[in-house]
C-alpha cells in the first residue's frame, strides 16, 4: 500500500507544476493588467500618487521582470504559504479568502449533506421499486431538477421566501448582522437564509446523484450473488444494505475528488445571483479585473484541492476494492 | 551477505529494477518535500504537510532498503524473511491472507499485486516484484485452504486473475 501512496503522491508533483504554469500563463494572456488599468484611471483623474504605488508593486513582486521570473517568485511565495497581495482590495490574498471561507464552507457543507440526505433514500427507493409509480414520479422530479437552471430557481425562491416568510432578498444574513461579530441572533439569521442557496445549489446535484445511485444499484441487484443471497433466505433489507448498496457506493467515493474544490469554489453564478458573501463572487471579480495574485492563488487552491480530492478517493478505492480489473493475468 | 535458506533451499529476492525505481522514488520524493522546508518559516502549516509527506518518503526508502537486504525463504512448514528484520510465519498459524492489486496508470494495465499474510503474531507483505511471488502465493493459498480460511471476494478475484482457481458462488468482499 505504501508503494501505491508514494507513487500517487509523486504523480501529483508534475500535475501541480503543470497546473501552476497553465494558471499563470492564462492569467497573463489577456492584454493589459490590473496595474496598467490603475495607471490609466489615475491619469484620467489627474493623480500622480498611483504611479508611485504601481512602481512599488512592480519592485515588490518583480512585475517588471520577464514572465518566467515572475512565475518563479509567485510559486516560491506560494510554497511558503504567501499568496501575494490583491491589488484591487490592497490586502493580502490570505485575508480576503479567509474572511469569506467560513461562510462558503458552511453553505457548501450543508449543501453536500442535503444532497446526500435527499438523494440516498430516493435513489434506493427508485432502484428497489423500478418502474413503479413512485419511481416514475421521482424520476420526473429528478429530470426537472437536472433541467432547471440554478439561477432561475434562485430568483424564484428569493421571491417566494420574501413573499411568504418575509426573508430579506439576497445575502446570507439580515443586513444588520453583516460585518458584525458572531452572535446567536446572527447564527439564526444565517440559518433563515441558508435554505435558499442550499436548495438551489443542491437540486441539480441531488438529481444527478439519484440517477447514478439508481443505475448502480440496479446493476448490483441483478447480479447472481444477490439472487443467491435471497435464495438462501437472507432478509430483503440485509440483502440490499449489506452488499449491493455498499458496492453501488464506489462511484461516490470516486466523486470525492470533485467534492473538495466545490466546497470552496462556492457555486459562482448562484452566489452572484443571491449576493452571497462567499468566495465564488470574489473569484469572478478577480478574473474580471485581472487581479493576478488573487485569481491565480484562488485557481491554484482549487486545483490543489482537486488533486488532493482525487488522491483521497483513489486511496479509499484502493483500500476498499483493490481488485484487478483486467481481462488477462496479473501484471508484474 | 549469506542467508539461511529454507529446508528445500528456496530463496527469493526482489527485482533489482524495481528496487532501483523505489530508491529513486524515495529520494526524489524526500528531496521535493524536505528541501522546501529550508525556505518556509517555522509555524506555517506547509511545514507540517511537507514534513509529513517527507516522512512518508523516508519510511518508503527504509522499507525499500529492508527489501533490498532481505530474501524470502519458502518451505513446506512456512515462509521466512531473512535479513535485517527476520520473521517467520508457519503455515499452520496462517490466519489472514489478502491479495490486492494496485495500479496508478489510467488504464490500470501496469500494476502490481500485494500479498499480505498474518498469523502467529507475525505479519508479512510481498509485492509481485519478488522473484517467485507466484510460488509464495501458491503456498499461501494451499495453507489457507488447509486452515479453512475465508478469503475475501477481492482476494479471490485477484487469485483468479493470477490463474489460481478459487471457489465460486461467494458473497462479495466482507471487509467493505
Amino acid at each position: 500500500m505504501i508503494s501505491y501512496i508514494v507513487q500517487r503522491i509523486l504523480i501529483m508533483v508534475p500535475t501541480l507544476i503543470g497546473i501552476s504554469l497553465i494558471t499563470f500563463i492564462i492569467i497573463q494572456l489577456p492584454p493589459g493588467d490590473f496595474l496598467s488599468t490603475m495607471i490609466a484611471e489615475c491619469e484620467a483623474q489627474g493623480e500622480s500618487s498611483c504611479v508611485e504605488q504601481v512602481e512599488i508593486y512592480k519592485a515588490e513582486f518583480g512585475l517588471d521582470k520577464p514572465m518566467w521570473q515572475q512565475y518563479v517568485v509567485w510559486v516560491t511565495d506560494l510554497m511558503q504559504g504567501d499568496m501575494g497581495l490583491s491589488f484591487e482590495y490592497n490586502k493580502p490574498v490570505n485575508e480576503i479568502i479567509g474572511e469569506s471561507l467560513l461562510l462558503t464552507i458552511i453553505v457548501s457543507g450543508v449543501t453536500i449533506l442535503f444532497t446526500w440526505a435527499v438523494a440516498f433514500p430516493i435513489g434506493v427507493y427508485s432502484a428497489t421499486h423500478q418502474y413503479s409509480w413512485g419511481d416514475h414520479g421521482l424520476t420526473l422530479v429528478g429530470f426537472l431538477g437536472l433541467a432547471t437552471p440554478n439561477f432561475l430557481l434562485a430568483l424564484l425562491l428569493l421571491f417566494l421566501a420574501n413573499v411568504w416568510f418575509g426573508t430579506s432578498i439576497g445575502g446570507l444574513m439580515d443586513p444588520q448582522y453583516v460585518d458584525q461579530p458572531w452572535t446567536w441572533d446572527k447564527v439564526v439569521s444565517v440559518f433563515e437564509h441558508l435554505w435558499i442557496p442550499v436548495i438551489v445549489i443542491g437540486t441539480s446535484g441531488t438529481a444527478g446523484l439519484i440517477r447514478r445511485l439508481r443505475a448502480n444499484l440496479l446493476d448490483e441487484l441483478q447480479k447472481q450473488y444477490v439472487v443467491t443471497a435471497r435464495a438462501k433466505g437472507l432478509s430483503p433489507g440485509k440483502a440490499l444494505l449489506k452488499y449491493p448498496l455498499r458496492m453501488a457506493l464506489n462511484p461516490f467515493i470516486a466523486d470525492i475528488g470533485n467534492l473538495l474544490p466545490q466546497v470552496i469554489s462556492g457555486a459562482v453564478i448562484v452566489s452572484v445571483v443571491l449576493s452571497l458573501p462567499t468566495t465564488g463572487p470574489i473569484l469572478l471579480r478577480a478574473l474580471q479585473t485581472q487581479d493576478m495574485y488573487l485569481a491565480g492563488s484562488f485557481l491554484m487552491c482549487l486545483a490543489l484541492l482537486t488533486v488532493i480530492g482525487v488522491l483521497i478517493s483513489d486511496l479509499l478505492l484502493a483500500v476498499l476494492d483493490p481488485r484487478i480489473r483486467l481481462a488477462g493475468g496479473a501484471a508484474k | 551477505m549469506t542467508f539461511q535458506t529454507g529446508p528445500d533451499g528456496t530463496l527469493y529476492r526482489y527485482e533489482t529494477k524495481t528496487l532501483v525505481a523505489d530508491y529513486l522514488r524515495a529520494g526524489v520524493g524526500a528531496v521535493l518535500c524536505l528541501a522546501p522546508l529550508l525556505l518556509i518559516e517555522t509555524g506555517s502549516i506547509m511545514v507540517y504537510i511537507l514534513g509529513l509527506l517527507g516522512a512518508v518518503f523516508l519510511v518508503f526508502g527504509g522499507r525499500t532498503f529492508l527489501r533490498h537486504r532481505s530474501a524470502v525463504g519458502l518451505s513446506a512448514e512456512g515462509v521466512q524473511i531473512h535479513g535485517p528484520w527476520p520473521r517467520t510465519l508457519a503455515w499452520r498459524d496462517l490466519s489472514v491472507m489478502k491479495l490486492a492489486y494496485f495500479s496508478t496508470g489510467r488504464t490500470k494495465a501496469k500494476g502490481w499485486m500485494e500479498l499480505k499474510l498474518r498469523g502467529g503474531g507475525t505479519s508479512m507483505s510481498f509485492d509481485s516484484s519478488l522473484d517467485g511471488f507466484d510460488a509464495v502465493v501458491a503456498a499461501a493459498l494451499h495453507a489457507a485452504r488447509a486452515n479453512d480460511l475465508a478469503l475475501s471476494d477481492v482476494t479471490r478475484a485477484n487469485l483468479d486473475a493470477m490463474g489460481f482457481a478459487t471457489s465460486q458462488g461467494s458473497m462479495p468482499d466482507d471487509h467493505l
